[in-house]
Formats: structure tokens, sequence, C-alpha cells
């Protein structure tokens, strides 16, 4: 089994109108023996702006700390709120510093502009090539299942609740097919107003 | 006792001149499968079968979703009436997830074979050959019955299935299968695998979920038991099994073979038993999330 898949877990997120949702799984393992159910692979960075992990958890949560502190540390210098874009980018130099030993953590970026409220999501690979496609992106183990499934979920100008649901089904949808994802998820609504976090029942196998 | 023939298919087919290929040939695709033996192309250049599968087919070779690895959960055991009520003999019980290496490529696979009206095999390691190499045991068993005028005893289909299996040992077959029923002589379970090994057991799990099916089962399992209990502890060593082991999953089947008869009970799916489970004993089993 490769280093990607030696944990397991999913990530994904769908932009709407002036809302974002991003939802993982809860499974940590260790190959093929489920450690605990309780892990997820979303994480906050700023108000409106979350970073998912997806890949190998050790350099998952590496990547997470340094992009916390060097975020906090622009936020400082610039004296102004951090933008969903620049996280992204903030992420993809800290991966491509790594080019020739990379982070075995593919990222995602979700969240609303903190002026704006424009919608941003972008996902990466392992050394930080930023792919912001306008609709939906997911990593990790059962990237290609949701990519499949969210095709057919999802809608032009979907609003947060309906936005929830179509990421929730896509989620859920795909861990069917993911041996090494599943056993529950969670799901936040981001809006301008509020984020909205949601945990999901699934299947327990 | 019929032994694999295997034919080398590394003949110089171009020194042959073109009428006799196409006679040659015409032999080998027209004419109907003989029953009686069995073929098996292999490899070309006496390339070994297990390094040809491995190459096209293994963790190496990028073949995706092709790979021959799975995951299972199956256990069988023997236990004796605890009252009159009850009828005793043998559980059978097994998951119905399919695997290739993460993917699940089926959610309802019978890994429950019948070999004969009171004996069934399991099915764990590569499915294909389960299926096949059972349902040669399955004729054997069919054949002895009409020539001896009796019911073939566990021990005897068996004993057959393993010596078929270490004819062709070291050919990458992948077979773990306990063969369980009732014959004259009571209640069997023998775990038989491709390796050769044929034992006797009244308790025996098999498959990647086993150890955990195992830690139920000896908590839980006594040699007496109602009907009911040997049921619910079959089905909830495979549910455990299909929470810890991410390769055993989807539904729980059962077969309760009796002295007398042999019921397959409905399938019941793992993830609602696990839910019902946590209830019964007041676990909280949802994600609480914390602060971010």
């Amino acid at each position: 089994m490769s280093i990607m898949s030696y944990n397991g877990g999913t990530v994904i997120a769908m932009a709407g109108k002036e809302c974002v949702c991003v939802g993982s799984d809860l499974r940590i393992g260790e190959q093929m023996t489920t450690i605990a159910t309780n892990q997820k692979k979303i994480y906050k960075v700023a108000d409106k702006i979350y970073l998912g992990l997806g890949g190998f958890h050790s350099d998952t949560q590496t990547v997470l700390n340094t992009v916390q502190f060097r975020k906090s540390l622009y936020e400082l210098r610039e004296n102004r709120k951090i933008k969903p874009k620049v996280v992204a980018t903030m992420v993809s130099n800290l991966l491509y510093q790594h080019r020739f030993g990379p982070y075995f953590t593919e990222p995602l970026v979700a969240g609303l502009d903190p002026i704006t409220n424009e919608p941003y999501i972008c996902g990466m690979d392992t050394i930080g090539c930023i792919a912001a496609p306008r609709d939906f992106v997911a990593v990790g183990t059962g990237q290609e299942y949701l990519l499949g499934v969210c095709e057919g979920f999802w809608r032009e100008n979907m609003g947060p609740d309906e936005l929830f649901e179509a990421t929730s089904q896509a989620l859920l949808s795909g861990l069917e097919r993911d041996a090494a994802s599943g056993w529950g998820a969670v799901v936040y609504t981001i809006t301008k107003d509020r984020v909205n976090m949601k945990t999901i029942k699934a299947r327990m196998d | 006792m019929e032994m694999p023939s295997l034919r080398m298919s590394a003949r110089d087919e171009s020194s042959l001149r073109d009428d006799e290929t196409f006679a040659m040939n015409k032999a080998k695709l027209m004419s109907e499968p003989n029953p009686d033996r069995l073929f098996f192309e292999l490899p070309p250049r006496g390339i070994a079968p297990k390094e040809f599968v491995n190459t096209h087919f293994g963790p190496q070779s990028g073949a995706k979703n092709l790979q021959f690895r799975k995951g299972t959960t199956t256990l069988a055991f023997i236990y004796e009436p605890k009252t009159e009520a009850d009828k005793g003999g043998i559980i059978i019980a097994v998951d119905s997830r399919a695997s290739a290496g993460e993917y699940i490529s089926s959610k309802s696979v019978m890994k429950i074979l019948d070999i004969s009206d009171n004996m069934v095999a399991t099915m764990a390691g590569g499915a294909a050959d389960c299926q096949f190499w059972t349902r040669i045991v399955a004729k054997y068993c069919s054949l002895y019955e009409l020539r001896e005028k009796s019911e073939i005893t566990v021990s005897a289909a068996s004993k057959y299935f393993a010596n078929v299996l270490y004819g062709y040992r070291g050919m990458g077959l992948s077979v773990g299968s306990m063969v369980a029923g009732y014959d004259k002589r009571g209640p069997a379970i023998f775990k038989v695998d491709s390796e050769g090994t044929r034992v006797s057991l009244r308790l025996c799990s098999v498959g990647s979920g086993s150890l955990s099916a195992y830690g139920v089962l000896d908590a839980f399992y006594q040699p007496q038991m109602t009907d009911e209990e040997a049921r619910a502890l079959g089905r909830r060593a495979i549910m455990h099994a299909t929470y810890r082991d991410a390769g055993s999953g989807g539904v729980c089947n059962l077969v309760h073979i009796t002295p007398t008869e042999k019921i397959r009970l409905p399938s019941v799916d793992v993830s609602e038993l696990l839910y019902e489970f946590a209830n019964e004993i007041g676990r909280d089993i949802a994600y609480e999330p914390q602060e971010d």
C-alpha cells in the first residue's frame, strides 16, 4: 500500500452562491485496521477559511502547524485579514519548498473572501500545484469516487441548504465504495454570516 | 483421485506450417471442454504463474482496482444445544464485501457456498479461486453420493479439497476455506487453505477480519448455547470485525446447520447491527465536534 493511503481519509469541497461547503470522513486507520473514528480532516485557518488535508496523517499535522504559523505571521505583518487565495498560495509555496522530498499530503482550501465574500475552493497535489475549479474539488483515498458522484450532484448557484445537501450526499455516496474512508462524516457550510458544522451518520463498516 | 494435468503452451508454433497451425487451432477451439480433465493455459516461455500474475496484477503493477487483494471475515463454530427446544449444530457467519485494494468492488457477495445438502464451504482469499474449486468439490461430492449410495463425510470432502489445492501449490492460488457440515459422525468444521493445510476445528475464523472475530468468539463462545445465542454470537463477531477491518463489511450472511437441516438465515446489515449494539450497551458513538 502506498504511503498516501496508509491512514486513509477523504475531503471534499463544493462552491455555491455566496457560500462554500467542505466535508470529510472521520476514519483514521493503519492500513486495513481502523484506529479511530473521530478524526476530522478539516481545520480552521481563519474565520471563513478552512483547510482540508488528505494523505499521510503525520505530514498533515506538520503542514497544518506550519500553515497556521505562517498565516498568523502574515496577518500581523500585513495588519489585515488573509484571503482564501493567499492561504492557497501559502500552502502551495510550503509544499513546493519540499519539491524533492515532498510532504505526503494533498491539501484543499475552501472559504469566502473576508471582505467581498466571494467563494473560493481549490485542491492541490503533494508538491503544490493549485487547481481551482469553480464547482468542486476532492482529495484523499476516495477522490476518484467522489469526483464522479459530484458531477451528478453539483448545480449552478446553489444556496447554503442545497449546497449542504449536495455535499453530504456526494460524500456519503463516495464513501460507500472506498474501504479506507468512512465511519461517519462532518460537513462545514460556510456562509457570510456564520459557519455551520454538521456531523453525518454514516455506515460503520 | 483426479490429479490436475497441466499443459505447457510454450510450444514454438512459428515452426509449424500454416495448415498445421489451422488444424491445431481448430482442434483447440472447436472441441467442447472435456469435463473430466482440467486444462489451464499457463504463461508463455515457462514463466512461473505466481510471478506472472504478480507482475501484471500485483501491488507494483499499476493495475489499480484490478489487484488480487482481498479482505474478508468468515467464521464457523460448533455448539451443543442448551435446552430441549434448541437444535444445536454449526453456525457459519460471513461478511459480504469484495475489495480490490481500497476499492470496494461489491457490497453483496455470498461467501457461503453450497457443497451438498448438509455441507457448505466459506470463501476467503481469491473469490474466483474459491468459487471454482468449491464447484469442483461439489461435483466430486455429488458423484461420490451416486457411486457409493451414501452421503460423503465432511472429512472426506475436505480432504479431497485439500488434496486438489495441494496439487496446485506454489502456483499462486489463494484459498482460505472452511468446509462445515453435519454427517453420520456428527458436526464437523475443516479449515482448508491453498498451502495445503487441513485442520479439524470446533471454532474457527478466516480472513483479514479474523483477529477481531476471534476476539469476540473467544470472549463469548460457550460449548452449550441456545440457537438464538449462537446466531447472535456469530452475527456479533462479524459485526465487530467489519467495524475494525476496512476489508470487511456489507451484510452478515448466516447459515445454521442442524442435525436435520441447513437453514439459510436472512442477511442483516452490519452497520445496522453496530448501531443496535451501541444502543444496547448505551454507548454514544456519535461524533462530538470540538471547537476549532
